[in-house]
């Protein structure tokens, strides 16, 4: 009897579970294209967001690795220059400006230098960054005077953010 | 006679020792005489070998001198013939004859799994043992104590057997001359002798003479011609083919092959249980993983939406990608001045732009540059004097474009290199 029982249900619930898979495959199978676009297009939105949080981070992480450093005793460019023996001597020292946040700004100096020695003032440069830091070149531009020898006027841009009350 | 096939098809026959049928174990193969049973052609006038199946068993009821409900039949070779109808063989026997055989059987101590047709069973180990000739016309003479069985067929297909008592040469006679080959010179005859009355002590030449005269032809004895109808029978239950037709069958099979064919379904059952239940727990496994898939990169999607926001968003997909960028971008903007004393210096550029200038006799005008921006004006000896330095500027990340003009009367080339229009 049991065997039979066994005979019978084998038999009936194979075609039952058969038709049941086969319909869920086709059901599968018929929605799977969807959700695969679905989760690539999830995927891309996210690729997009680690991106947007990789750009974030370095921008966070150089915040606030600036902000562990000693402002205290750092020269600004005007200062470094006039510590400097026979360096060019800049001929405009323009102090600008700006708020950032946190009680933050950025610190400027606009030094320009006409008809300066360009041989001369490359070293110059380098030093300034030296001896200044963590002020750094910002910005740096170069017009040749017309005169002979290499002559040029230079107007160079010094930054650094800097703790609000910093000079 | 012990037969067995091994897994290449081959069937091995062997010699049982003892006399005690009782004792052996293993299943039986037992013979239906020729006169309790029929193996008759049959054609219905059907081209369609499918359609012609369902026809077939009414034409063999018509034919028969009893009802088919009290036969136990098969009908094998179903197969179009040149006329547009379709030939098969039938081959039955009446219940009630099959049940007799099988008391009779057990009387001996028989209990056969298979119960073959003996006129097919001849036929077939009679192809077995001594292939078919073109144009022969084959008779097998099994020569048994109390019966003789007279199988004819053509070439390799079998034409009918007909059963006649021992010695009975007026009877044997008239059926051989039905058989009178009619294809002139091409026909053979080939007489194939065998059973306990083709030994050759019993001297069956001289028993067939007469039968011999009537259809000439070669005439030989097979080997060991005693077993050759037990070989036939255990050939014919371990093979398929035309003879494979068990008249043990519906109500009258053996337990042993009602519980095999039992068994067999069961484990089909069986696998097609495991199949269906394979399918389904793939079926639901592919959409667990997939919604797992889902719900993974939704949560860390909105983990760092969260964070990066610095709140929690409630929009979804591609807006909350546009309300995150919108932020980022203006936390970015703030923090530039921080980023931007971190990024290398311009004075490894501004020291490069002079030393490939001076090296390619290059004369700038006017330059500028930052962090993200460059723009040159100046003159070059020659076309081609401001590749090199275009290559350093776009390598070092700086997207620009060179645009130059035509030579002045000193032959040199004004250029302008300028940022890359977005």
């Amino acid at each position: 009897m049991n065997k039979i029982n066994a005979y019978v249900i084998a038999w009936s619930s194979a075609p039952a579970l058969i038709v049941a898979g086969l319909i869920m495959t086709l059901n599968l199978s018929a929605g799977l294209p969807a959700r695969l676009d679905k989760i690539r297009e999830k995927r891309e939105n996210y690729s997009d967001l680690t991106r947007l949080a990789v750009e974030l981070d370095r921008h966070e992480a150089a915040a606030s690795a600036l902000k562990e450093l000693d402002f205290a005793s750092a020269k600004r460019p005007s200062e470094v220059i006039g510590a400097l023996s026979g360096a060019p001597e800049p001929a405009e020292v323009r102090k600008l400006g700006k708020e950032l946040e946190d009680d933050w700004k950025l610190l400027q100096e606009e030094l320009t230098f006409r008809s300066a020695d360009l041989a001369a003032l490359m070293p110059l440069i380098t030093d300034l960054e030296n001896k200044s830091r963590p002020w750094r070149l910002a910005k740096c531009s170069i017009s040749a005077t017309g005169e002979a020898g290499g002559n040029a006027n230079v107007v160079l841009l010094m930054q650094v953010p800097a703790p609000a009350g910093s000079r | 006679m012990k037969a067995e096939r091994n897994r290449s098809g081959a069937i091995s026959y062997s010699a049982i020792e003892g006399d005690r049928v009782a004792d052996l174990d293993g299943p039986f193969s037992a013979g239906m005489p020729v006169k309790g049973c029929f193996a008759r052609w049959i054609e219905a006038p059907l081209e369609s070998v499918s359609k012609a199946r369902r026809v077939l068993p009414t034409v063999l009821d018509i034919q028969l001198p009893f009802a088919l409900e009290d036969c136990v039949y098969s009908i094998l070779n179903v197969s179009p013939s040149d006329q547009a109808t379709t030939r098969a063989l039938a081959v039955g026997a009446r219940k009630s004859d099959v049940a007799s055989r099988l008391r009779t059987l057990a009387e001996t101590g028989v209990d056969p799994v298979f119960l073959g047709h003996e006129g097919l069973a001849l036929w077939n180990q009679g192809l077995a043992e001594r292939g078919s000739e073109d144009g022969e016309t084959r008779i097998i003479a099994y020569l048994g104590a109390k019966r003789w069985t007279l199988v004819v067929g053509h070439e390799d297909r079998f034409t009918a057997a007909h059963g006649v008592k021992s010695g009975d040469y007026e009877q044997a006679g008239r059926i051989l001359r039905s058989y009178s080959p009619t294809g002139g010179d091409k026909d053979s005859v080939r007489w194939l002798l065998c059973g306990p009355g083709a030994a050759p002590d019993e001297r069956p030449e001289e028993k067939m003479g007469p039968l011999f005269n009537i259809l000439k032809g070669r005439q030989e004895t097979v080997a060991g011609p005693e077993l050759f109808l037990a070989r036939a029978l255990a050939a014919c239950a371990l093979t398929s083919g035309e003879c494979s037709a068990n008249l043990r069958a519906g109500g009258l099979e053996h337990p042993k092959l009602t519980e095999h064919k039992r068994k067999v379904s069961m484990r089909a059952a069986l696998v097609s249980l495991a199949a269906g239940l394979v399918l389904c727990v793939f079926n639901v496994g592919a959409r667990v993983s997939l919604s797992s898939v889902k719900s993974s990169v939704d949560a860390d999607f909105e983990g760092l939406a969260d964070r990066l926001a610095g709140y929690h968003i409630t929009a979804k997909g591609r807006d909350a990608v546009t309300i995150v960028e919108r932020i980022v971008k203006e936390r970015t903007a703030r923090l530039a001045p921080f980023a931007a004393a971190f990024q290398p210096s311009l004075t490894s550029h501004i020291k490069a732009l002079t030393s490939m200038g001076a090296g390619t006799g290059l004369v700038f005008e006017w330059v500028s540059i930052d962090s993200s921006e460059i723009m040159i004006r100046g003159t070059a000896p020659g076309w081609n004097s401001c590749d090199n330095l275009v290559s350093y500027l776009r390598s070092n990340g700086y997207a620009c474009e060179l645009d130059r003009g035509e030579a002045d009367k000193d032959g040199a080339i004004p250029f302008v290199i300028r940022p890359l229009k977005p």
